[in-house]
């Protein structure tokens, strides 16, 4: 990650001291848990800083400083935050029911388990917005080197819409790299 | 926003062709001649390296991810893994029942074909191939004819994956409730009974929905949800991560009433679950297990200004703390 300028560090110290406490209020009164809510508040502020520092570089403007209604901004974030750690709740239950069914052979260390959880999470936002069958024939595909006539003939498609399942969803993926 | 957006025409171009050249390639039935034209391509443009290298970097992410956990985890079948692995009802073949006509059936209290019980989510394999996930205490008539494909949804909610018709020709595939019909174009949508309305959200293609007594119809695409009454349909929403959360086997709110919220854990409840007027208007954000209440009312106890009160040792109610 390149340095942020001088400036905008100061200012995103400034949004950080008059603004963690109201976040945290604002994200205990929804959430409940208070230690969920400390988790979101730094993840918000580090969203905020992973887009300034991205955006700026060595460009002179300073958005964060520029900000007019800094507690709405941080608002927003802090709601995309919250539904992303949402969608990773849900996705851990099922990550540990899998888990849980599979036969006592095939169940990885605890260390691969952690390794894997962190790789699902990434992978299962860079498969957001496909549909459920192309996600399934992609997976097929590429984790479990099904034949395409078998992937067709699971998912009862004909072999052209495995063909194009896996074009769409390897597009997507593609277009989602920096 | 779009990846598109930030990408030049030529990219997305070469990118998309280095896909279609992904599915090719890994096909069973690859040839050499197709490798060999595929080095043509890879060759005659450096974009076409730089969109290949892609490829290869999602390969990569992906590799090592045991087929085993991850399509379960990341696309598990029939949206509910719970109501497999938990060995709720799997159901197979339509029960022939015989159909009297909806409109003279009484609408509670029926015998209905499909019912789950309270807490209870399970999956039907319809006789055409298609298949549906009842959400908890749900009551469904089916009637497949030579016409058409029709659920009757009496209450609950349930998710609809439908399959193209396998007879010659096609029928369409329809839900119905009190309020009118949710016709699927080729699709996954739910569809949910809420007192005097009816709410579809689409997932995948599109829903064309008819209220029983009002004029014309509303085409529902992937991503819109919209809820209906007998005469009018409402402004069409767009879908959120809340949006179909119980067929994942959860409840996801974002700044929703605690009565709501409250409301809604009670349908998975046996002896229902209350809610105290003066803190029904908290709202309330989280992602709560369906299958476990339980859990779900520590999660609020311990986060929210509220106990639990337990009524006659069945009825819970929420209550200021």
């Amino acid at each position: 990650m390149p340095a942020t300028p001088p400036t905008a560090a100061s200012a995103m110290h400034t949004l950080y001291r008059d603004n963690h406490r109201w976040l945290f209020g604002w994200l205990r009164r929804r959430v409940g848990d208070p230690f969920d809510a400390a988790d979101l508040v730094q993840d918000t502020f580090v969203r905020v800083l992973k887009t300034h520092t991205g955006r700026c570089g060595a460009v002179s403007s300073d958005p964060v400083a520029e900000l007019r209604e800094p507690r709405a901004y941080l608002a927003a974030i802090a709601k995309s935050v919250m539904i992303d750690f949402f969608r990773r709740q849900t996705l851990e239950r099922t990550y540990l029911e899998v888990l849980a069914a599979l036969p006592s052979q095939e169940v990885p260390s605890l260390e691969t388990q952690a390794v894997l959880r962190s790789a699902l999470i990434e992978i299962d936002a860079m498969l957001d917005g496909l549909g459920l069958k192309v996600k399934q024939a992609f997976l097929m595909a590429q984790c479990e080197d099904l034949p395409y006539a078998e992937i067709a003939r699971r998912l009862g498609v004909s072999r052209r819409s495995v063909d194009n399942y896996l074009a769409r969803a390897m597009a997507h993926c593609c277009l989602l790299l920096p | 926003m779009t990846p598109e957006t930030k990408r030049g025409a030529r990219e997305v171009r070469a990118i998309k062709e280095a896909a279609t050249w992904y599915a090719r390639l890994g096909s069973e039935a690859a040839a050499a001649e197709d490798r060999h034209a595929w080095r043509l391509w890879l060759n005659s443009d450096a974009a076409h390296r730089a969109a290949w290298d892609k490829v290869e970097q999602v390969c990569r992410q992906m590799g090592g991810l045991p087929g085993s956990i991850a399509r379960p985890t990341l696309a598990p079948a029939q949206a509910s893994r719970r109501a497999v692995l938990r060995g709720f009802g799997l159901v197979a073949g339509a029960g022939a029942a015989s159909w009297l006509g909806w409109r003279e059936l009484p609408w509670t209290g029926w015998p209905a074909d499909y019912r789950s019980a309270v807490g209870e989510q399970r999956i039907i394999q319809l006789a055409d191939g298609s298949s549906m996930l009842m959400d908890t205490h749900t009551a469904v008539d089916i009637s497949f004819d030579a016409q058409a494909r029709i659920v009757d949804l009496r209450s609950g909610a349930i998710l609809v994956s439908t399959y193209p018709d396998p007879v010659a020709t096609p029928r369409p595939f329809l839900v119905r409730t009190r309020q009118g019909t949710a016709t699927a174009l080729g699709t996954r949508y739910t569809v949910k009974t809420e007192d005097d309305w009816t709410r579809v959200a689409v997932l995948e293609k599109s829903v064309r929905i008819e209220p029983a007594q009002g004029h014309g119809a509303v085409v529902l695409h992937a991503g819109e949800q919209a809820r209906f009454n007998h005469d009018t349909v409402e402004a069409t929403q767009m879908n959120d991560i809340t949006t179909a959360s119980w067929a994942t086997g959860n409840l996801v709110a974002l700044d929703m009433p605690l009565g709501e919220l409250a409301a809604e854990l009670g349908r998975y409840r046996r002896g229902g679950l209350g809610c105290d007027a003066d803190v029904a208007h908290l709202l309330v954000s989280g992602s709560f297990p369906l299958d476990n209440t339980d859990q779900a009312l520590a999660a609020l106890t311990q986060g929210f200004p509220v106990k639990t009160a337990r009524v006659l040792g069945y009825w819970t109610r929420l209550v200021a703390r």
